[in-house]
């Protein structure tokens, strides 16, 4: 399978914070949503990948192409969507689209002018004066109108009600009806990517904790919860993020049989969501 | 077709899918050589990943109630004439052991049931 | 890379506007101050003005982060640095014409004298040192009290030099070293100019150099 990211034992530390990872793969044509918590370091890659940012050491891959040698070729194909605008605050969407646009060699006027009216983005108002949800939409216009094979969102919900982040997910869905493109979407906000990502990478404190595809990690990854008694050292070494309380205990784990043929009826079982992974596993990690 | 995921179900995703497609081919309320929509527009429709559908496309391929052709899409197996009617079968076979039952329960003879069968064979259309 | 010169002037169109009436107040007020090469005095305040505007603007909106994520390369962004600030430059001593020009045939009461290539060449001289210094120093420090502070310090150091050299000259006519520039002066006076000319390049292109330097190594 074609993978439109490789990224192989990347490393970038400064003071505080070293982002280790050591091998990731994106395949080509599904949504890849980057999990974790504030800090883990998604944005740190991202920016690794974009080159905004230098490495200390290791590899990445776009396209099957170095991303520093080739990072002209590869950025004209890399529609790109960031957390904060970073626009230019005074100047009205027209004017930015027309500073921006002809830096793009596949640029489309038809398929921006399309997003713009779907979007319904005003285009009067400078950019300061847009809504947040406006400025995402902006840059997701921006991002979609010039042909790019591969798009690279930077916490593009944060900040956003519901009903516009379901928006933007259906937009996001709606532009994988073939497998040209490739998506990688990071977020803390979970429920987002439960509902679209074809693969979650979860990363925290600088290190990928697991890349699944989201269907094996709701089939497999369980809450359990019951009472302490039934927990000893071969059942701890099922579970992750323990948490015992004076009523009985809750943990998660990965091992679905595992914990189903080793308790008896006196535990619950539930499937563990996105969030609940991410809880209990920064649990664990601060355990240890 | 009409396919609805409950989240709270211990069954996996694909799973749901599987069965319910299944149930809409015996049942026939999808047709043989019908087109299915492509698993990259069923995942959108259901807002669930590509990768579930993908799954659930491939296992029922595989048990042969659908078939993939090459830049054509996903049809309903034509070749399930047998499979179908060894399905209905099973089908009917049930609801006539729950009939059974009932009959058992309330006390009603054998030809009794027989004498119900012979008239409704006349009746229904 | 012409993009992005395209890019800096769109910025700046703003500006551009407000500029006009200073050079109507600088062509006045200069050509009285610094005789001799006022115009040259105004159209390096414009252009300095100009080359002063964008990167900080872009510094505070954080608009690097998307320039970067373009497809262009960092050595381009440079480039086109240098290059744009001769065509505020231009802009500069072109408005100072203008300027001149308007004020002398309108009914106001002043008859300045009009503009010479002495005045573009100081102008372009001018504007050499101030990016040779400037560019490097922003992308190095990248930090606002810092940038104001070497605003301040470059500003009076500019504006003040040429009329420190002149008077300086005319105190110390005697000294041996005035008396030889005065003396190539007279038996070549394209010498001069053309001194100023060749340091202003080596300048420029030191400052280029670093500059590249620094602002490849930048993290965003």
């Amino acid at each position: 399978m074609d993978n439109v990211l490789e990224i192989n034992n990347l490393i970038k530390s400064w003071p505080g914070f070293t982002l280790n990872l050591e091998s990731l793969n994106l395949p080509k044509g599904y949504i890849t949503g980057f999990i974790g918590p504030n800090g883990a370091g998604k944005t740190t890659t991202i920016k690794l990948i974009m080159n905004l940012i230098h490495k200390d050491s290791g590899q990445i891959k776009v396209f099957g192409q170095d991303n520093i040698r080739f990072q002209k070729q590869i950025r004209d194909r890399i529609g790109f969507v960031y957390d904060e605008g970073y626009f230019y605050e005074h100047l009205d969407p027209v004017l930015i689209k027309q500073i921006i646009a002809p830096f793009y060699s596949r640029w489309d006027e038809k398929a921006f002018q399309h997003y713009v009216n779907k979007f319904q983005i005003p285009l009067k108002p400078k950019f300061k004066d847009l809504s947040r949800g406006e400025k995402t939409k902006f840059s997701l216009a921006l991002a979609l109108s010039h042909n790019a094979e591969f798009i690279i969102m930077d916490e593009p919900t944060a900040g956003l009600d519901p009903v516009f982040r379901q928006e933007l997910l259906d937009i996001l869905s709606g532009l994988m009806q073939d497998d040209t493109k490739s998506i990688l979407f990071s977020t803390h906000i979970t429920s987002d990517l439960q509902r679209i990502a074809d693969y979650i990478c979860f990363i925290h404190q600088g290190k990928i904790v697991f890349h699944e595809d989201t269907d094996f990690i709701l089939n497999n990854y369980i809450v359990v919860k019951g009472p302490n008694e039934l927990l000893n050292e071969k059942t701890r070494s099922l579970f992750s993020g323990i948490r015992e309380h004076s009523y009985g205990f809750e943990a998660m784990s990965r091992d679905r049989p595992e914990v189903r043929g080793l308790m008896d009826e006196r535990v619950i079982i539930d499937r563990a969501g996105l969030e609940d992974i991410m809880l209990y596993t920064v649990r664990e990690d601060s355990r240890v | 077709m009409n396919i609805s995921i409950a989240n709270s179900s211990p069954d996996p995703i694909y799973e749901q899918i599987c069965q319910q497609i299944k149930n809409a081919i015996v049942k026939g309320a999808l047709q043989p050589g019908e087109l299915l929509p492509s698993i990259r527009n069923l995942a959108r429709e259901l807002r669930i990943s590509v990768i579930t559908t993908k799954r659930a496309y491939e296992e029922l391929e595989r048990d042969g109630y659908i078939e993939t052709v090459g830049g054509k899409g996903t049809f309903v197996s034509l070749h399930n004439t047998e499979l179908l009617k060894e399905k209905r079968m099973q089908l009917i076979e049930e609801k006539i052991s729950d009939i059974v039952l009932e009959g058992k329960m309330l006390n009603i003879s054998l030809s009794t049931l027989h004498k119900m069968l012979d008239l409704l064979y006349e009746e229904v259309q | 890379m012409y993009r992005l010169i395209y890019k800096d002037i769109r910025l700046l169109i703003n500006y551009f506007i407000v500029a006009m009436p200073i050079s109507i107040f600088f062509v006045i007020v200069f050509t009285r101050v610094y005789p001799g090469f006022g115009y040259a005095m105004g159209a390096f305040g414009i252009a300095a003005m100009f080359v002063i505007a964008i990167p900080s603007m872009e510094a505070r909106n954080h608009s690097e982060t998307i320039i970067n994520s373009l497809p262009v390369l960092r050595t381009e962004i440079v480039r086109a640095k240098y290059l744009v600030a001769f065509l505020y430059a231009a802009s500069g001593l072109l408005m100072m014409a203008s300027a001149g020009w308007l004020v002398n045939i309108s009914p106001l009461p002043f008859n300045l004298p009009y503009m010479n290539w002495k005045s573009v060449i100081i102008t372009l001289i001018l504007v050499s040192i101030l990016i040779s210094i400037y560019y490097p120093l922003f992308y190095r420090f990248y930090n606002q009290v810092v940038i104001f502070l070497i605003n301040i310090v470059l500003f009076q150091l500019l504006f003040f030099f040429p009329s420190f050299i002149s008077d300086y000259m005319n105190g110390h006519i005697d000294n041996s070293l005035v008396q030889q520039l005065l003396q190539l002066y007279l038996y070549t006076p394209w010498s001069l100019p053309l001194l100023g000319i060749t340091s202003a390049c080596l300048f420029l292109v030191v400052s280029y150099l670093f500059t590249i330097k620094i602002y490849t190594a930048k993290d965003f």
